[in-house]
């Protein structure tokens, strides 16, 4: 059910970026090109508020089921692999609200891009560490997240 | 854990994860209309990722894994 889940949503993630990236072609007006801008800030963000919650729901179900099943010896070993994907995961959703907070105030694209910058660097390390713990996704969400790292810095805007 | 116990615990929360891939899938459809001329920009922001079951969740763990075997469901 997980990797099911998570393949539709890294299928949506990826579909959405690709139908950015044909919104903000050059040959716009500038007054268009503008508006598409701030519409794609928003739509990255939503991709990236989406796989970042998806990866959060996995790292949550992977969690509780070994809290459930009261196994102290391997909840030994998983712990402080868990607590540190969990601080990734943590500090990826802080940069995903902070880049919320950018766009809801209208702030520069510069520094919503750079937000979203974070939080998929935070989420990629949250993959690592839930790949090394043998978790059964990593490998999509590490293909979308790094067409997201790549979307993010090809279309720049560095603050 | 058994791979069992896992997936039973994934079965028991599969509305939640339906949830989330449900959030992709309409965040699609709302940008293919966009692009298409068919609908709206979308302007509607995805609510930002809630950490709260995952820290709860990481908590019941860590109480577990110090407990010396009391700390189940």
């Amino acid at each position: 059910v997980i990797r099911e889940a998570i393949r539709v949503v890294i299928g949506a993630t990826l579909y959405a970026l690709l139908m950015v990236v044909p919104a903000c072609s050059p040959a716009a007006t500038p007054e268009a090109r503008g508006a598409q801008a701030a519409a794609s800030a928003r739509l990255v963000y939503n991709a990236a508020a989406v796989s970042v919650q998806a990866l959060i729901t996995v790292q949550t179900a992977w969690t509780d089921a070994i809290g459930a099943s009261g196994d102290v010896e391997l909840a030994k070993k998983v712990a402080p692999i868990s607590a540190k994907s969990a601080a990734a995961l943590d500090a990826a959703s802080g940069a995903v609200a902070r880049a919320r907070q950018y766009l809801e105030a209208g702030e520069g694209e510069a520094k919503v891009r750079q937000q979203l910058r974070e939080a998929v660097g935070f989420a990629d390390v949250a993959v690592e560490l839930l790949a090394s713990a043998g978790r059964p996704l990593p490998d999509k969400a590490v293909e979308a997240l790094d067409f997201l790292r790549g979307f993010l810095g090809e279309t720049g805007g560095d603050s | 854990v058994s791979l069992a116990k896992a997936l039973a615990f994934a079965a028991d929360n599969a509305d939640e994860i339906v949830d989330v891939a449900k959030l992709g899938v309409e965040t699609v459809k709302a940008i293919h209309a966009w692009v298409n001329g068919d609908g709206p920009e979308p302007v509607e922001l995805a609510a930002a990722p809630d950490t709260t079951r995952m820290k709860l969740s990481q908590a019941r763990l860590e109480r577990l894994a110090a407990s010396g075997g009391t700390g189940g469901a």
